[in-house]
C-alpha cells in the first residue's frame, strides 16, 4: 500500500513537471471538451431529423404521384416532384444507413451494458464491504 | 491489502465506464477527470508542441465518446484508451511529416543493464527531462510504463507490436534513461 502511495506520488511528480498541465489548462480543456461533445451531440440529433423528413417528404411525394396524378398527364410538376422524390430517397436512405450501421448497434450495447452496470456495481459494493471488513479488528 | 485497493478501484472504474457506456455524461466527465492529467502528458510526450497535444486530446475524448459504447470489456478502458491515443497522435505525427525515429541520441552500447523503474523514478524533473532525450518510440513505452505502470503485453497492444519488441523497447529505454541521468548528474 505504502508503496503503491509512493508510485502514485512519484507519478504526480512527474506530471507535474509538464508545462502543458496546469489547473487552469485543465479547467479550459474540459469547458472546451464539454463545448464539442455537446456540438457532437446536436449533429446527431440534427442527422436524425434530416432523416425523418427526407422520409416524410419521400413519402409525400410518392402519394401524390401515384394519387394525385390523373392517368397520362405527364408535366413539368411531375418531372420536379420526380427529381424531389429521388433526391429524398438518396438523403434518407443515406441517413438510414448511418442509422443501421451506428446508431442501432450502440442502442443494442447499452442494453447489455446496462446488465453489466448493475453487476459492476454490485462487484464495487462487494468489494467494499470486503474492504471494510478487513479493517475491522 | 494492497490488491484489494487495486481491486476496488479498479471496479470503481470499471462502472464509471459501463455508467458512461449507459450515456451518464457525469460518469464521462469522472473519466476525463481521471485520466486527464496523465493522458495530457502522454501526449505531450509524443507531439512536443502543447498547444497541438491540446487539439489532438480533444480528437482523443471525443473518439472516446464516440465509440465508447462499442468497447465490449470495460475493463479494458484503460489499455483502449491509450490506444485510441496512441493511434490519433501517431496520425497527427505522420500528418506532420515527423518521422518517429528521427533522433537517436543514445548510441547502442547499452547492453543488458538491469535497472530499477522505482529508482528512476525517484527525481521526476530528471527523468521528465531525460524523456525528452530519448526517440520517439522510447519515449513512448516509458512513458507508459511510468504512467500507469502498465505490463509488457499492455503496452505492446497499445504501440502495436509485439510483446518481444515492446519488451526490448523497455528495457533499452530504461538503460538509455539511467545513463542520460548519470550523466546529468555528473555534470551538476
Amino acid at each position: 500500500m505504502a508503496e503503491e502511495n509512493e508510485r502514485r506520488q512519484q507519478v504526480d511528480n512527474l506530471v507535474a513537471q509538464d508545462i502543458a498541465i496546469t489547473d487552469i489548462t485543465m479547467q479550459e480543456f474540459r469547458m472546451q471538451l464539454e463545448a464539442a461533445l455537446a456540438d457532437f451531440e446536436r449533429r446527431g440529433v440534427h442527422l436524425r431529423r434530416i432523416a425523418i423528413r427526407a422520409l416524410l417528404a419521400y413519402l409525400a411525394i410518392a402519394v401524390i404521384l401515384i394519387v394525385g396524378q390523373p392517368p397520362g398527364a405527364a408535366s413539368i410538376v411531375a418531372g420536379i416532384l420526380a427529381i424531389l422524390a429521388t433526391t429524398a430517397m438518396v438523403v434518407g436512405g443515406y441517413a438510414v444507413i448511418i442509422y443501421i450501421g451506428k446508431v442501432a448497434p450502440t442502442i443494442r450495447q447499452l442494453q447489455l451494458e446496462s446488465q453489466n452496470a448493475m453487476i459492476a456495481e454490485l462487484q464495487q459494493q462487494v468489494a467494499s464491504l470486503r474492504e471494510q471488513v478487513q479493517k475491522r479488528p | 491489502m494492497t490488491d484489494l485497493h487495486d481491486e476496488r478501484r479498479r471496479l470503481a472504474e470499471r462502472a464509471l465506464v459501463v455508467r458512461a457506456q449507459a450515456g451518464d455524461r457525469a460518469a464521462f466527465h469522472d473519466l476525463v477527470e481521471r485520466y486527464q492529467r496523465r493522458l495530457t502528458y502522454y501526449v505531450h510526450r509524443l507531439i512536443g508542441d502543447a498547444e497541438q497535444s491540446r487539439d489532438i486530446l480533444q480528437e482523443i475524448w471525443i473518439e472516446v465518446f464516440r465509440r465508447l459504447a462499442g468497447l465490449r470489456s470495460p475493463a479494458a478502458f484503460r489499455v483502449w484508451l491509450y490506444r485510441v491515443a496512441h493511434h490519433r497522435a501517431i496520425k497527427h505525427l505522420r500528418r506532420k511529416g515527423v518521422e518517429a525515429r528521427a533522433e537517436e541520441v543514445i548510441a547502442d552500447t547499452i547492453g543488458e543493464l538491469v535497472v530499477d523503474e522505482h529508482a528512476l523514478l525517484e527525481n521526476a524533473e530528471l527523468v521528465h527531462h531525460a524523456l525528452g532525450k530519448l526517440t520517439l518510440d522510447h519515449r513512448e513505452v516509458l512513458t507508459l510504463r511510468f504512467l500507469e505502470n502498465l505490463s509488457i503485453h499492455e503496452i505492446a497492444e497499445i504501440v502495436g507490436c509485439s510483446e518481444g519488441t515492446a519488451k526490448s523497447r523497455l528495457h533499452y529505454a530504461k538503460a538509455a534513461m539511467r545513463e542520460i541521468i548519470e550523466q546529468e548528474q555528473e555534470h551538476g
